[in-house]
């Protein structure tokens, strides 16, 4: 019985975290639980009958879902690398000792990431338009495309599209972080670089990068997992047609459709790509504590 | 001297680049400020303009007397304020255990708090349909808000343990010699000190649930609850879809939001980049 028994601070803790606790329980811990258990059934929807792992094995045929996975990767992959390198750039450009205004600068590119999600997609999606849209005129104004691009109508360009889109809504985050990365770093290490002569790429190359480098990964999870789970940007601009159906949108359209088997077993691998890298980003962000 | 007029170029060129990303930044809004204002004529004009010569608010009026966008305001504010209620009572309390005490399990406990932040809401959106179906609540806004609890929960529990774990131990322990028990030193102390603290939070939570699209496209069917991001995509999913309007409504949702934002901007972003730069 002496394991049951609880310190002064214990007891406390208990009264202060039990009822957060409960609610999470019931609404994550449970629901995790329901869904794993439905992909694992052969009636989904009632979660009865067990099927081993049949509803993997059909998902695993399926070739929308290895669509899915193409076109998660390929969001991804390239909103991510835009993002932060751009990202990164605005931080350097901000963070450079005679730049005046920097809060105005800051403030002004944070924009695009709050705005809500349902009204970056909407106004994307009418800035993309053909037939008189202002992004084709833009872009034919200065002589970068000669006639209109189909933006979001076309397999060709719709996941580009919302690639575009993505960064434009996810570089303010990484300007914000890195900002803070770059005012950690000494003065002084910069002033004995110069003294010796060092460049920027020097300097760049030397100092800010790998003193920025836990921070980098830590943005660049957040920005991973963020993008993985992405849905109201793609679902809005395409519903997930025109080859952007990426594991979110797969998931919610055949939720839509009630085809519950596979709704669960695809949400179940996107539950396991998704904690893979928060796994990172966890492990980051608790060292220091 | 060759040095300093480098500098100047540098400069310059930076000072480009960043008026530059700022135009790009804000074509979209500007974009959705100049269609709101159009003429219905004007709106599909080719080549399009930028300043219509024939500015209308008629749109704005379509909007407010003529579309769910009022009743939907009414819905996310109520939807928003219940959730920061909650959020606050019982990740606020969660944060403060975190914080203060020292208790088995306490590692596992806020690594489960901090990566349910990061979960998929499509995952968690077939399981949440079918309970709250369950329980009766599908289109009604406690059912909504309590859905909204998934979000909010852990991001407020993590938000105010980092604020707990800023006031320094000995203020609490000077409070409990005057005679003050834990919840006394709770609310009569720590509370005004995080005053600017605890609203930050409460705005960041509000303006999560105020955006949140994914499960309130599935929880909600009727102007009883639905919010205003559905609302909007509901606008330009019609067949014929009314650009003017759209624009109008879009307009009028992010103008709240980066009002607020504006108001908690410093804390905002101390709060985004504490747990980051901390190392």
């Amino acid at each position: 019985m002496k394991r049951l028994s609880l310190s002064k601070d214990e007891k406390k803790a208990l009264i202060y975290l039990l009822p957060g606790f409960i609610v999470t329980a019931l609404l994550i811990i449970y629901p995790l639980y329901y869904i794993i258990t439905m992909s694992f059934s052969n009636n989904a929807i009632n979660q009865s009958g067990f099927a081993g792992i049949a509803n993997y094995t059909k998902l695993f045929k399926n070739p929308q879902f290895s669509k899915a996975i193409v076109n998660t990767a390929k969001f991804t992959g390239f909103s991510v690398a835009g993002a932060y390198v751009l990202g990164y750039i605005l931080a350097l450009a901000i963070n450079r000792r005679s730049i005046k205004l920097k809060g105005l600068w800051r403030s002004l590119i944070f924009i695009s990431w709050i705005i809500p999600g349902v009204v970056k997609a909407t106004s994307w999606k009418w800035l993309f338009r053909t037939d008189g849209g202002m992004f084709n005129h833009l872009l034919q104004s200065v002589g970068l495309i000669s006639s209109e691009v189909p933006w979001l109508t076309s397999p060709k360009f719709a996941m580009w599209a919302i690639i575009i889109v993505q960064i434009w809504a996810t570089a303010p985050y990484v300007m914000l972080l890195m900002t803070a990365g770059l005012q950690q770093i000494s003065k002084e290490l910069y002033e004995s670089a110069d003294l010796d002569g060092a460049g920027f790429l020097h300097k760049l190359k030397y100092i800010t990068l790998p003193l920025t480098k836990d921070i980098t990964f830590i943005c660049i999870l957040m920005l991973l997992v963020w993008a993985i789970n992405e849905f109201s940007l793609i679902w809005i601009m395409t519903t997930g047609g025109q080859n952007t159906s990426t594991l979110s949108l797969l998931v919610y359209n055949q939720f839509k459709m009630l085809n519950l088997n596979m709704a669960s077993a695809s949400a179940v691998m996107q539950l396991i790509v998704t904690m893979f890298f928060a796994a990172f980003y966890v492990k980051l962000t608790v060292k220091e504590d | 001297m060759n040095k300093r007029v480098k500098s100047i170029i540098s400069d310059a060129l930076i000072y480009i680049f960043l008026a530059f990303m700022v135009i790009i930044i804000l074509i979209p809004l500007g974009w959705v400020l100049s269609t709101s204002i159009k003429q219905e004529v004007d709106i599909f004009a080719k080549p399009p303009v930028w300043i219509t010569d024939n500015p209308t608010l008629q749109s704005y009026r379509d909007v407010l007397t003529g579309s769910g966008i009022p009743k939907a305001f009414l819905n996310s504010t109520i939807v928003g304020f219940m959730t920061v209620v909650f959020s606050l009572i019982f990740g606020g309390s969660a944060g403060y255990a975190f914080a203060r005490f020292k208790f088995r399990g306490k590692k596992v406990l806020s690594l489960y708090f901090l990566m349910s932040q990061m979960l998929p809401l499509t995952v968690l959106m077939i399981p949440l349909y079918y309970m709250i179906n369950d329980w009766g609540l599908i289109d009604t806004k406690i059912g909504l808000s309590i859905a909204h609890l998934v979000i909010t929960m852990p991001m407020v529990t993590w938000m105010t343990k980092g604020y707990f774990q800023g006031i320094p131990k000995e203020i609490e322990e000077s409070a409990s010699v005057d005679g003050c028990n834990t919840l006394q030193t709770l609310i009569r102390i720590l509370m005004p000190l995080l005053k600017p603290a605890i609203a930050t939070t409460g705005i960041y939570a509000f303006v999560s649930s105020w955006n949140e699209f994914a499960l309130a496209n599935v929880l909600t069917r009727t102007d009883a609850s639905r919010t205003v991001p559905i609302s909007l995509s509901e606008f330009s999913s019609y067949f014929k879809v009314d650009w003017g309007d759209t624009m109008a409504a879009a307009a009028m949702i992010t103008i709240p939001i980066v009002i607020l934002f504006m108001l908690v901007q410093k804390h905002f972003v101390e709060g985004l980049t504490a747990g980051a730069v901390k190392g």
